[in-house]
């Protein structure tokens, strides 16, 4: 329901990023997202045949959690990764299969 | 985001409660009437409102003093309209005072400091809306200032109930000195009694600069006590606060103060914690001001407009920063705002965010906070701000040699950010002149932690295309790993030794089949001492030299990205675990990381991050690691200090967690004892018990941990300081060299950042590690830390 989903999006840890150039790397947006706290893990999102980066990555925050997720969505999203102006928003939290984009 | 809770428009659903949050929230904001008339408006409908029904009135009430903490530079606007309120209704002042004063008394209890310091300023406020006594406002400055004779306690707890007072006092300085002169000279005379006795000892390991020119970088408090008591002899006069109750004075005029019911100061106990002291950053000087109109000048640093003005950003930025785009805008709002001066409002904001990014031992928020502002606000205002910026830069550059290292650091990652988002253009020729230096001189320095931090946000390739010579031998290595156990022969190189063994290793590696893997790769593994006959009878060196292979190994056949490194690792946890069981094979993990990582610092950091937090090795180990010494010779790189902040970190983390954890636990057991009667309730405690006992062994080991983590360190700088000191003492060089000077800076910020935990060792560290007998100049430094708690 739409009440759930909300709550797990309170609570989430999770960010979806997305509108990033199919060049940036893992590395680069560990740099970019280390600054706002712990990284735990990225996902970067794939083209579903060609199996490479193809512009969206889930970002697990999950050490410090919640909030350091809010800082990124405060002072990341908006601002330029490859100069490609990238957009961070909650995530209920990456599940497998999920990394495959349309490409 | 605020806008989510405060969202405009007007659904049917919306209450009248949740409309009246909104519009006390917004009052004032930039709209086409004027404050004026917002004002009144408002007061029209709250007035009308709440003598509907309590519910509602309490949440007026609430919701005011909720925006004053929170929206602090709209202060003089609440109050003004708390003062239009009560001269209606005489009740709805005392309601409001009882709430205000019931979050005060809990502020101070809980240690909000900054959240009480800003309700005092509102009660003081209230003074000039005619709703607060101003005999009332005396008294609880009178109430303040007794803290200060109190015996034993820190000059931290004293100082910031002088600072509350302090830091109220511009906005009811004139009112109170027409009504309450002898009241306020009295308060004066116990100030200049207080401020002349304070020791500021603690200052130059808190300023951002070494030297008092061209700014002199005073104390926070002193800086405040210098312009109050100008303030005092100009007849209280400022130019920049909005007063709008000034605009009503014929409404408010003839209300009837309250008397603030009277408040206690809570005790000091061993736990309390206040605010460290800071020193004031000044980066202009009125020659700088190029960007600005004519005529336009910043207020005398000693004055109190300049406080005022720079204490209105940072309010404005505390309040907002979570919304860059609504941050900016009230910045800007203010800046057009403030007409009785010429303020040349853009660069106070931008030297206040450099002082919020500089500030030591951390900046408020996190650095990229501020970064992400000076992007909005160069975007916001492309005319201005990044004239400003350059300019600003530039003068920073120029002062390299006098800034704290730590500064340097902050000032290096910030710009490298900032180019990311303009396309990394910068005219670099115009610091070439730092390129007939030395080495390791400020600006060459400086440039390549730049050029690092841009290759590493940017692609590497990309970034260091746009790095012309001369400049491009500043650019940092291509970040390749380096597999030294590869085969393929060149001219120069022979394979080593342990190479064929590697090989074997790779193709296990990659088999997929995994309990089998682990004893084919333990037997590959043995085969060492057949290639390397000097290991054979030395077990020790013999275990070192199969971890760090097995180490290049499952590095290399994962370095494609850190999802597969980090996945590599975690399938050949155990055999870690069980090939390396003590610190000296645990260290050899991480000198192998190191050198197959030696080009990539961020991949390295990161790796080794991932493993502490699978136990592979632990924070003692990378201790160990950070004071071999082909890791000193790093000390003025970034990543060494990156590698031991976040160590640092999980070390108290476990601490806390543990900790927290135990408390938990032992509550819920004291719920369960209760219900014993009850027959779930003795096998649960039995579980809680057990819970309890594993729990306090954990307590124990992880305080034990950050207790020797802490200590060793100390003692480590300490040693490799005092050794570096002699040695220069005895050839008679210069001692102040980059490295020292990166490695006391970063050691002292060490000490003060992480002063909750270490203050309980202060003791231990006085009698073992900062003995009488260390060098002077490396004792300064825990006489400082000392000195500011």
């Amino acid at each position: 329901s739409t009440e759930e989903y909300e709550g797990k999006l309170r609570s989430s840890s999770t960010l979806y990023v997305g509108n990033m150039s199919f060049f940036s790397s893992e590395e680069q947006v560990y740099e970019l997202f280390s600054m706002c706290g712990e990284v735990k893990r990225i996902i970067m999102g794939l083209d579903r045949i060609k199996k490479t980066p193809c512009g969206f990555c889930f970002i697990d925050n999950r050490y410090y959690s919640h909030d350091s997720a809010a800082k990124g969505i405060a002072y990341i999203s908006g601002t330029k990764l490859d100069n490609r102006i990238i957009r961070a928003d909650w995530d209920m939290g990456f599940i497998e299969g999920r990394q495959y984009g349309r490409g | 985001k605020r806008g989510r809770y405060f969202d405009q428009g007007s659904s049917e659903s919306e209450s009248t409660e949740q409309k009246l949050e909104s519009l006390i929230t917004r009052v004032g904001e930039k709209g086409s009437k004027t404050l004026q008339s917002n004002l009144q408006a408002l007061a029209d409908v709250l007035h009308t409102e709440i003598g509907s029904s309590s519910s509602v009135k309490d949440k007026v009430l609430r919701t005011i003093c909720f925006c004053v903490t929170t929206l602090t530079e709209k202060i003089t606007i609440y109050s003004t309209l708390v003062a239009i309120l009560n001269a209606r209704q005489y009740n709805f002042g005392e309601e409001l005072l009882e709430v205000l004063m019931e979050d005060l008394r809990n502020a101070l209890a809980l240690q909000e400091m900054e959240k009480a310091r800003i309700l005092v300023r509102f009660l003081a406020d209230l003074v000039n809306a005619k709703v607060v006594a101003s005999s009332s406002i005396m008294t609880l400055f009178d109430t303040f200032i007794t803290v200060t004779y109190e015996p034993d306690i820190p000059h931290t707890r004293s100082d910031w109930y002088v600072y509350m007072i302090l830091s109220a006092l511009p906005w009811v300085g004139s009112e109170v000195n027409q009504r309450k002169k002898v009241e306020l000279e009295r308060l004066f005379t116990i100030l200049e009694t207080y401020m002349s006795k304070r020791s500021t000892a603690y200052l130059p390991a808190i300023q951002v600069w070494t030297t008092d020119q061209p700014h002199p970088q005073k104390d926070y408090l002193e800086m405040l006590w210098i312009q109050t008591k100008n303030m005092k002899d100009n007849e209280w006069k400022e130019h920049i606060l909005l007063r709008p109750y000034t605009h009503f004075d014929s409404e408010i005029g003839g209300a009837y103060s309250h008397t603030l019911p009277t408040l206690n100061v809570p005790n000091h106990t061993e736990e309390s914690l206040y605010p460290l002291p800071h020193s004031v950053f000044r980066v202009y000087e009125t020659s700088d001001l190029q960007y600005a109109p004519p005529g336009y000048i910043l207020p005398p640093f000693d004055s109190m407009d300049r406080y005022l003005a720079e204490e209105t950003v940072r309010c404005i930025v505390q309040s907002h920063h979570t919304n860059r785009k609504e941050c900016v805008s009230a910045l800007l709002v203010f800046g057009k705002g403030v007409d009785r001066i010429r303020l040349p409002a853009e660069y106070v904001i931008t030297e206040v965010l450099f002082e919020l990014l500089f500030k030591l031992p951390s900046p408020p928020q996190v650095p990229v906070c501020y970064g992400s502002l000076l992007i909005e606000l160069c975007k916001a205002d492309p005319a201005t701000f990044p004239q400003i910026l350059t300019q600003t830069t530039d003068l920073l550059y120029n002062r390299l040699d006098k800034m704290n290292t730590v500064c340097v650091g902050r000032f290096s990652q910030w710009f490298a950010y900032h180019l990311s988002n303009f396309k990394y253009q910068w005219d670099w020729s115009s610091w070439s002149n730092c390129l007939s230096g030395p080495p390791d001189g400020p600006g060459i320095q400086f440039i390549t932690r730049v050029f690092e931090k841009c290759a590493r946000l940017g692609c590497y390739d990309v970034f260091s295309e746009l790095i012309q010579p001369p400049f491009s031998t500043l650019l940092p290595p291509e970040p390749l790993p380096v597999f030294k156990y590869t085969l393929e022969e060149d001219e120069f190189v022979t394979p080593l030794p342990e190479c064929t063994v590697a090989t074997q290793l790779l193709e296990a590696i990659k088999e997929k089949k995994e309990k089998k893997t682990f004893e084919h790769l333990t037997s590959i593994l043995d085969t060492l001492s057949s290639v390397q006959p000097e290991l054979e009878n030395d077990r020790d060196k013999l275990c070192d030299a199969k971890v760090s292979l097995l180490t290049h190994c499952v590095l290399h056949v994962s370095s494609k990205t850190i999802s597969h490194s980090f996945m590599a690792l975690h399938k050949f946890r155990p055999l870690f675990l069980e090939l390396a069981k003590t610190d000296e094979t645990k260290l050899a993990v991480l000198k192998a990381l190191a050198e197959f990582y030696t080009n990539n610092p961020q991949v390295h950091a990161i790796i080794l991050d991932k493993l502490i937090r699978s136990q592979v090795v632990d924070a003692m180990v990378v201790v160990n690691w950070l004071f071999l010494p082909t890791t000193v010779q790093d000390f003025h790189k970034q990543y060494v200090w990156d590698i031991l902040e976040s160590t640092v970190q999980k070390t108290n983390a476990a601490y806390h967690s543990a900790t927290k954890e135990l408390a938990e636990t032992k509550d819920k057991l004291t719920k369960v004892s209760h219900l014993d009667e009850v027959a779930m309730g003795s096998e649960e405690r039995q579980e809680l018990e057990a819970k309890i006992d594993e729990l306090e062994d954990r307590v124990d080991e992880s305080e034990k941990m950050q207790k020797d983590v802490y200590l060793s360190l100390c003692q480590r700088f300490i040693s490799l300081l005092g050794d570096h000191l002699a040695r220069c003492d005895q050839q008679g060089s210069d001692y102040e060299s980059p490295w020292f000077q990166s490695t006391l800076d970063n050691f002292r910020q060490l000490l003060i950042k992480n002063y909750t935990q270490l203050g309980q060792y202060t003791t231990l560290l006085e009698s073992l590690a900062f003995t009488p007998n260390v060098d002077y100049r490396v004792l300064e430094i825990f006489q400082q830390f000392q000195a500011v708690l």
